[in-house]
């Protein structure tokens, strides 16, 4: 971690000439499309699937929810269905998670005369052996900055084409910027760069957050912080779904600008069952195996030589 | 086709057997330092015969057997006139020009100003003299070649910064930048602020982006042909320099007087020196620095042998601490070999070696860690035959044998002590090309260059072809087969036989008309699927999947002299360009280690044209030009904006520059250049929604890409020389200052815009605010001094 932040202060130097400004440009109004996000999982709390519409690039009202649509999930075999039922805004619930890893979900979505689908399966996941702090210094500018870091320790099982999204939540407060949406494909980034292994250390480090790019530098994890860390297992197609999600919403700014690709539309695995209709709806159906643990810091406990 | 062709070289022989004809030929040099002159003519006085001396200074005549006048002239130099007496036989006469009033004791540059530009048969060429691109007022104060070039009709780029050039609406892959013959990879240092060529050690800059003759293949867009300095073979000099992020040292000399001499050019940057009192970030290993050194030596055996050997080797590092960063550079050797047979058969043996690699290495101990390095290595031999048929026709054949090395990633990855490689297997690729064409005079106006060249391409064995299934256009392919192939099979061929014709026709002496029409052929890709070329982009070979990109141009202009020295040059020139076999990316397109890439790419068609306008002035106290161009660049791919065509990143509909120099005085020079260009496209969305409460993903409702154009970019640099001492005509030591500021008036261009959510956790229950950014790689105005010496 330590050199992510040295390698912060040189871009600096370089790129003391480069400005991001916001500006305000005017935008094409366009027609609302249905959204489903649908990401639900075998943890026993409520599971939500919201369905709502998009709405204008910088319209700052609340998201606009659909409260007449059907809602239901089928699994297993033989199939169980379960309805979610509107709660408000466009949200459906179902008070727990339901299923086991290896089940095929069908998720639909009626409404307005269409009929959404849309199909998932629960992949297995790794247990996460322990969450660690460690003690590390930085100096730059002349000051000496402490820091804890948090790690989790979780091993991807042998055979290739396991896909994850680890989670975490710091003081119960999910770390939820889109870069700090943490990706594995087995153990490591991307498929057949590593397989059977423990997930490297940037995946396993990607559970602390430094705050905001302008702030002071500042410790991820205090005297007294919990880290929580969850482990999704997600499917393939899910896992390239969140990879395209990163790349249009976790844009590089200043310098990093140069190294932007295109902005393109974000596609998911949701399907108007009546092929000749135009309807479409973005988002993106999910199910997920979880695994979790937790820490809290105490720093007495954390060694401090180099 | 073949057939013609042959019928066509036999006649030219039997033209060949003329008798009583004699040649005179030589070298052309320039008198203080021996370096031989490219594209000096050769006249014959009363006559409308003459030749131009080729890229080694090489020249050859065949007139019937009488005494003649002979003229020489060059840009910049005295004319000579000697007489020839080719009565008794074959005349060999090596000329030396000495340059004539551009010294600085001179006040009034008085170049010779040449009629080139109307004459010469090459249509869509910018020359830039290495004395015009260190006078240009620079970024930081470093005199550059490939920032000069921007400043040129057709010529644009992604933004400040980024790496590369484009021309004529090709991409940054498809140039091929020869650096005496060998092809360098990647022309940028610091990604793209600084290019990899050493002004102190190159001669001659040639960007070709029209009309390519037949002799350069293996690029769709344009040629950057960059030749070095030979090194003075009379006596010992030196130049150098210390800038505000290079010092530079540059030493020639002869070997052997008038027979071998050399040329050894280093750069080093030091923002780490210098940064160092200031941070301690650099302690521990750490480092951020780049360095290039240029070296060459030639060696005269005799009249009709020379041989030449030349290297290039170029590094940026960025090093985190002792273990960790990355690197990158270029290396390129050359070896030559000049050999005149008879008096009018000029051949050149190149065989060269050039490489681009990068290494990255991250962790901080040894049980996690990650390196990867990736290359591409080429090794070439190259025969070249120039044959001085008769003054009417100048014939130039010749062949390449190429054989290329992909090596996509040699990688390791170790995670708690476990480790896995995950390198993946390099490619092998055989090119071979044959070329043939005559340049030819009918009548006292009209001169063509007619020529055809064959190129064969193999993906060779040991490796792999990847068969893809069929999905939705812009959708990721599913890999259904994989055949393996032993070592020396061929996996795939491709063969394609490349036209290339080129017209001038002479109205009157200061004023000509010109044409073209190429094929060109690429059979290796640069996979880029960033805004600004990258120094990770990795080079892939054309396969059973990926087909050559093929470029089709033709190009008219009209090119016409003003005043009574050919004071003012005036070029109007427009394109047309259609390519095949684009390369663009599905989203989420892994292009770096991914054994199964070709599944992430799409292919489709561009075309590209514009009108190029350039208007010159090469003498008086004022000098520089005006460029202008209106141009449009186009893809279409499937899976890409519906399907339908779309702006290239690179698109500007006009792109506008000024260069101006003025001679204050004896001491001082200033100079100043300005900038206009249109802003260039991106995609803006229309809409929003939210995934998960937290990550809000904007949406453009009808698929589009590059919808939209960001502001205009413009920008005025200034810059001063000032000679230092004392001013003495024969003084062995000059120094100067010079200052520059770069961006002026401190404009904010824009580089790009993006939309984005605030990095400020929304209120429980509202929307994380949307926002739009602009950002501006140079957003103030960057001032610089350097001091430069030679002796």
């Amino acid at each position: 971690m330590n050199h992510i932040i040295k390698y912060s202060l040189v871009l600096l130097a370089l790129t003391w000439v480069s400005c991001d400004d916001q500006i305000y440009p005017t935008l094409e109004d366009k027609d609302p499309i249905l959204v489903i996000d649908a990401f639900i999982d075998n943890k026993s709390s409520e599971q939500q699937i919201t369905i709502s519409k998009t709405q204008p690039y910088f319209d700052e009202t609340r998201i606009v929810g659909v409260d007449d649509a059907i809602v239901q999930v089928s699994y297993g075999s033989p199939a169980t269905t379960v309805t979610f039922t509107h709660t408000e805004d466009g949200v459906y619930t179902y008070p727990a998670g339901f299923g086991q890893v290896g089940d095929d979900f069908v998720l639909t979505v009626s409404g307005e005369g269409e009929t959404f689908t849309a199909t998932s399966r629960m992949n297995r996941v790794p247990v996460i052996d322990s969450v660690t702090f460690t003690y590390d210094t930085f100096s730059g500018f002349g000051e000496e900055e402490e820091f804890y870091l948090g790690e989790f320790w979780s091993t991807d099982p042998v055979g290739e084409g396991d896909t994850y999204w680890i989670k975490a939540y710091k003081n119960t407060e999910f770390l939820s910027q889109p870069s700090e949406i943490n990706l594995a494909y087995d153990a490591a980034f991307g498929s057949g760069n590593g397989d059977g292994t423990p997930f490297i250390q940037p995946i396993r480090q990607a559970v602390n957050s430094f705050g905001d790019d302008d702030a002071e530098f500042e410790s991820p994890y205090a005297d007294g912080d919990s880290l929580y860390v969850e482990i999704y297992s997600i499917s393939n197609e899910a896992f390239e779904y969140l990879q395209i999600l990163i790349s249009n919403t976790n844009i590089p700014g200043g310098f990093g600008a140069l190294f932007a690709g295109p902005l393109s539309n974000t596609y998911g695995n949701i399907q108007n069952t009546d092929e000749s209709s135009t309807e479409e709806a973005l988002g993106f159906f999910s199910v997920s195996a979880v695994e979790a643990n937790g820490k809290k810091l105490d720093v007495s406990q954390v060694p401090k030589e180099e | 086709m073949k057939r013609l062709l042959l019928a066509h070289v036999l006649t030219l022989w039997a033209l060949v057997s003329h008798a009583q004809d004699y040649s005179i030929s030589g070298y052309i040099k320039d008198a203080s330092n021996g370096e031989t002159l490219i594209g000096a003519t050769v006249l014959i006085q009363g006559t409308s015969k003459g030749v131009v001396t080729n890229v080694y200074g090489f020249y050859s005549l065949t007139l019937p057997a009488d005494t003649y006048q002979m003229e020489v002239r060059y840009i910049g130099y005295d004319n000579t006139t000697q007489m020839v007496d080719l009565t008794q036989g074959n005349q060999r006469i090596d000329v030396e020009l000495s340059s004539g009033g551009q010294e600085l004791e001179e006040v009034v540059v008085s170049a010779d100003a040449a009629d080139a530009n109307v004459t010469d048969m090459q249509m869509s060429s910018n020359k830039l003299d290495i004395e015009t691109i260190t006078k240009i007022p620079s970024f930081l104060g470093e005199a550059d070649v490939i920032r000069s070039l921007q400043l040129v009709p057709g010529v644009s780029t992604v933004g400040e910064g980024a790496s590369g050039f484009n021309v004529r609406g090709g991409s940054v892959g498809q140039n091929m930048v020869l650096l005496d013959e060998a092809p360098v990879y990647n022309s940028s240092h610091l990604l793209g602020f600084f290019s990899v060529f050493n002004p102190d050690a190159v001669k001659d800059v040639n960007l070709i982006k029209g009309g390519i003759p037949a002799r350069y293949g293996g690029r769709i867009a344009s040629v950057l042909d960059i030749r070095m300095k030979e090194g003075n073979n009379k006596e010992f000099h030196g130049q150098g320099g210390i800038g505000t992020i290079f010092s530079r040292l540059a030493l020639e000399g002869p070997i052997v007087k008038d027979k071998a001499s050399f040329v050894i050019a280093g750069r080093r940057s030091y923002i780490d020196v210098l940064a160092r009192p200031f941070t301690d970030v650099f302690d521990g290993g750490a480092a951020l620095n780049f360095y290039d050194l240029t070296a060459k030596a030639n060696y005269n055996i005799n009249d009709n042998n020379r041989v030449f050997v030349s290297g290039y080797l170029g590094r940026d590092n960025f090093k985190f601490d002792e273990q960790q960063g990355f690197n990158w550079g270029n290396k390129t050797a050359t070896i030559r070999w000049n050999h005149i047979f008879g008096d009018r058969l000029f051949a050149n043996f190149t065989t060269f070696f050039s490489d681009y690699d990068y290494l990255l290495s991250f962790g901080e101990d040894a049980d996690d860690q990650f390196d990867w390095n990736s290359r591409i290595r080429t090794y070439d031999f190259k025969p070249e035959f120039s044959f001085f048929l008769n003054p009417n026709n100048e014939l130039a054949f010749g062949g390449e044998i190429a054989v290329q090395q992909f090596d996509p990633a040699n990688a390791t990855i170790v995670s708690e002590g476990q480790s896995q490689n995950i390198s993946l297997d390099p490619k092998y690729a055989f090119e071979t090309a044959l070329y043939l064409s005559n340049n030819q005079k009918i009548g006292k106006s009209l001169q063509v260059e007619y020529g055809i060249r064959y190129s064969n391409y193999s993906l060779v064995g040991p490796g792999q072809a990847y068969f893809y299934g069929d999905t939705l256009a812009g959708k990721r392919k599913p890999l259904e087969e994989v055949k393996e192939y032993n070592k020396g099979e061929i996996i795939q061929n491709y063969d394609n036989f490349e036209p290339r014709l080129s017209a001038k026709y002479l109205i009157n002496s200061q004023n000509s008309i010109k044409a073209s029409y190429n094929k060109t052929t690429q059979y290796i890709h640069l996979i880029s699927n960033t805004t600004a070329s990258n120094p990770l982009d990795v080079w892939t070979p054309s396969s059973n999947n990926i087909k050559p990109q093929i470029g089709h141009q033709v190009a008219i202009g009209w090119f016409r002299n003003l005043g009574p020295e050919n004071n003012y040059e005036l070029s109007i020139e427009s394109y047309y360009r259609k390519t095949k076999n684009q390369i663009d990316y599905i989203d989420g397109a892994e292009l770096l280690i991914n054994e199964e890439i070709e599944g992430d790419l799409l292919s489709g068609d561009g075309r590209a044209y514009g009108l190029e306008l350039m208007l010159k002035k090469n003498t008086g106290r004022l000098s520089g030009w005006v460029s202008y161009t209106l141009a449009r660049t186009e893809l279409q791919v499937d899976g890409i904006n519906r399907g339908e065509w779309y702006a290239t990143r690179y698109d500007q509909l006009h792109n506008f520059k000024i260069a101006a120099f003025y001679d204050v005085t004896r001491r001082v020079t200033v100079s100043a250049n300005f900038t206009f260009l249109s802003g260039t496209p991106t995609t803006y969305p229309n809409s929003k929604y939210v995934i998960q409460g937290s990550y809000v993903v904007p949406h453009n409702n009808n698929d589009e890409r590059n919808n939209v154009r960001i502001p205009n970019y413009h920008r005025l640099d200034l810059g001063a020389t000032i000679e230092l001492g004392k001013l003495v005509k024969q003084k062995k030591f000059h120094s100067e200052l010079v200052i520059s500021v770069y961006n002026v008036y401190s404009r904010r261009n824009p580089f790009s815009i993006y939309f984005t959510q605030s990095d400020t956790k929304p209120q429980a229950g509202s929307l994380a605010e949307t926002q739009a950014r602009q950002v501006s790689i140079v957003g103030s105005f960057v001032p610089s001094i350097s001091y430069n010496f030679r002796f």
